[in-house]
């Protein structure tokens, strides 16, 4: 462990945000400590995409037992399974709390690189249709940026991390810096073609935008198709922290990374006005230790990040560290998802696919955009994400046929589309420290309050009705409606709660990610977001803080911080 | 150290792998990634099925996939498999499920074919199959046991190391994506 206790920097976190921040502070000079308060990760050890089944005690169908115990609410995410438990937190040491009538799936990962090991990997700019949508509609506060102020860092950050797809010309879906785009399948490219026509164009399903590699780029290997991105990646073909911004940082000598560092709080010094450090509490010893930094860069998930700024109570902050304009903890989202459709595609049923691909196919938002009618029933718009395969036989049988069914039969094609939608902004969703409860560290937990509106659930019934359009244009029969019960939190696109803001009363973050009245202290993640759009949004962090943390350091070179 | 036949298969697995991809890792990582591949953890032998019970559960896998020129699911040890899982994986209840279902298995294959279970023969077997994996508003307890039977052993034989490796061959890297290729070409559904 470090010995040294001041740095230029320090970063809270080491997942998508964390990483970036730490690649961008130290490339540009900042002795950068990183405190992330998991354990550290071996790739070579700890990584388990090419583990197969029978490697597994119970044939990958999970340690159901310990899983129940353990990660009773982790287990919810599909990658929380008997390969990938391990990069998820437990439950009991790190719990919250949520009003009976309002249950919120809270998906975390505590290690070196947090989730950004076991992320989905899409990856969308948003657009002026996103950063304007607040203003125009009036449903939480104005973004104090543009798509304009953004779009460098959109595209720093695609130059390095390595993104496929496919350029569209989607005024809604800004086209990036792409590799080249992974392949549809033949169902995938005859449905696009049909849709197209269908709807005079309106509707694109396009290849998914992803953080993997289709080639050799910046010293990491191409993907070699094996899967199960979400255990980790020996090759590093996909964007992880891991595997690319903390290597990169490392690479500087100026980076000094402290896995089991809890952070409790940042510590204000009333002398000055600004934070002095934060106070960290040993995640085995429990010996707590103040690090102090010029600039604190808040990087530990929307809600941790929240958290921590909610905990930093003093003389000068009573009600949380940035918490003037009493925004703190408030304006929550997430994204709703998987309201859709499938059907089976008749056709190719002489054609298969090779390899597996980390990706899907997506349909860019079609609804209140400039080239579509508003909708009447809901504001904003929802993206739509899925793919198509065929499965396996798993029919009723026996004896030696049977066996051969299971080992030769596939069934036709199936396509399936699925939404994934904004959540407004709303002040009544919101965080709260809960007066019990703690976690294992002894810091107060999150009371989370995040409930879905009526223009959520007009939106997720627009997303069945239109996925069936889609499905019936592109030729699908026997199509099945999917209308899950999804709860708040399951879209693990957790953001809000320390939202920017044109000016101080209305926000924490000024549109250069301080804290308005702490101007050293950073926040760049999900906290950071006055709405959540409704495109994955991780590129959105990586950006911010990218942009952030160059500031920062322009800040500091001309003595304003 | 001594090295296992499973270790010496998974460092034949990395080997195949192309060289530009074994390129992007120094060489020490890349074998240890191997052996972190290789150190996996096997299902050890554990017993809560009565002699009578597993001689039941025997005779329906091997009825649901016999041997042929391909190993059945009796050699790939799908039964010490659903063993685990009763000991170790399932609720309390759904281990009280398969001990009255296979109570009641037995009970129905005297009454309808005069034998226990074990010495049915394939066609009677098969018929025993047949009527738990028909449709029923409450199926019974018989029915219940011998789906989930099914479930396990169809799941524990073909994710086992011999069929995936020396049957469908499954190429853990392929390398490449395509989405659009004859069937012909791959060899088959797998």
């Amino acid at each position: 462990m470090p010995q040294q206790r001041r740095f230029d920097a320090i970063v809270v976190g080491s997942g998508i945000s964390g990483g970036w921040a730490a690649k961008e502070l130290t490339e540009r000079g900042m002795q950068t400590l990183v405190l992330e308060a998991g354990g550290p990760i071996n790739p070579a050890t700890d990584y388990t995409e090419h583990v197969q089944a029978y490697q597994m005690r119970y044939k990958g169908l999970g340690d159901r037992k310990t899983l129940a115990r353990d990660q009773k609410i982790q287990r919810e995410c599909y990658a929380c399974d008997e390969a990938g438990s391990k990069f998820f937190v437990n439950d009991n040491e790190n719990p919250y709390t949520t009003p009976d009538d309002a249950p919120f799936k809270w998906i975390r990962g505590r290690q070196v690189g947090g989730r950004s090991i076991m992320w989905g990997r899409q990856v969308y700019r948003w657009s002026d249709l996103d950063f304007e949508a607040n203003a125009k509609d009036g449903h939480g506060n104005d973004w104090p940026i543009r798509y304009a102020d953004i779009a460098p860092w959109y595209s720093h950050v695609e130059r390095f991390i390595g993104v496929s797809g496919a350029a569209e010309g989607l005024e809604q879906l800004p086209d990036g810096e792409f590799l080249p785009p992974m392949q549809m399948t033949c169902v995938e490219t005859q449905a696009r073609e049909k849709i197209l026509g269908a709807f005079g164009g309106s509707r694109v399903m396009t290849i998914g935008r992803a953080a993997v590699l289709t080639r050799n780029h910046n010293g990491r290997a191409a993907c070699h198709y094996c899967g199960p991105c979400e255990r980790g990646c020996i090759t590093h073909s996909y964007f992880s922290s891991n595997g690319s911004t903390l290597p990169a940082a490392a690479a500087t000598g100026r980076l000094t990374l402290r896995p089991h560092s809890v952070v409790a709080e940042v510590v204000h010094d009333l002398r000055t006005g600004k934070a002095r450090g934060v106070r960290v509490i040993d995640a085995h010893t429990m010996q707590e230790t103040l690090y102090e930094a010029q600039v604190i860069f808040l990087c530990a998930s929307a809600f941790e990040s929240t958290r921590i700024l909610m905990n930093s109570k003093s003389g000068a902050h009573p009600q949380g560290m940035g918490n003037a304009s009493g925004t703190l903890g408030k304006y929550i989202m997430d994204h709703h998802m998987l309201w859709g459709a499938g059907g089976v595609m008749p056709g190719f049923e002489d054609r298969v696919k090779t390899g597996n691909r980390p990706n899907g196919i997506y349909v860019a938002r079609f609804r209140n955009t400039k080239a579509s009618p508003a909708s009447s029933d809901f504001v904003r718009g929802y993206g739509m994400q899925g793919g198509s395969g065929r499965s396996t036989f798993r029919g009723a049988g026996s004896g030696p046929e049977y066996k051969q069914r299971l080992l030769n039969e596939l069934a036709p094609w199936t396509l399936a589309i699925n939404g994934w939608g904004e959540q407004l902004p709303n002040e009544a969703n919101h965080l709260a420290l809960d007066p019990t409860v703690k976690d294992k560290w002894g810091i107060p937990a999150l009371r989370i309050t995040c409930k879905w509106g009526d223009n959520e659930r007009a939106m997720m019934r627009d997303m069945t009705t239109s996925a069936v359009e889609m499905l019936e244009a592109a030729g699908a029969r026997d199509i099945w409606q999917n209308r899950p019960n999804v709860p708040p939190g399951l879209c693990i696109h957790e953001m809000g709660g320390a939202r920017m803001s044109r000016t101080p009363g209305d926000g924490v973050l000024n549109r250069d990610n301080q804290v308005w009245e702490v101007p050293n202290v950073f926040v760049t993640d999900g906290a950071a977001m006055a709405s959540s759009a409704c495109q994955n949004p991780s590129i959105t962090y990586m950006a911010l803080t990218a942009r952030a943390a160059a500031g920062a350091v322009d800040k500091i070179r001309r003595g304003e911080l | 150290m001594a090295i296992s036949r499973r270790s010496l298969l998974e460092l034949a697995v990395v080997a195949a792998i192309p060289r530009r991809l074994e390129a992007a890792l120094p060489n020490d990582d890349w074998t240890r990634h191997a052996w972190a591949r290789a150190s996996g953890c096997p299902a050890t032998r554990v017993r809560v099925l009565k002699a009578a019970e597993r001689a039941t559960v025997s005779a329906i896998a091997d009825a649901l996939i016999p041997r042929s020129d391909t190993p059945g699911a009796l050699d790939v040890g799908t039964v010490d498999f659903i063993e685990l899982l009763l000991a170790e994986w399932a609720s309390d209840d759904d281990r009280a499920m398969i001990e009255r279902g296979l109570t009641e298995l037995e009970q129905r294959a005297y009454a309808e074919h005069g034998r226990n279970w074990p010495t049915l023969g394939a066609t009677a077997a098969a018929s025993e199959i047949a009527w738990a994996e028909a449709q029923a508003e409450q199926p019974t307890a018989g029915q219940r046991a011998l789906r989930r039977i099914k479930s396990w052993t169809v799941h524990a034989w073909i994710t086992s190391e011999t069929i995936q490796k020396t049957v469908i061959r499954t190429n853990i890297t392929p390398g490449k994506y395509e989405g659009c290729v004859p069937l012909p070409i791959v060899g088959g559904a797998r």
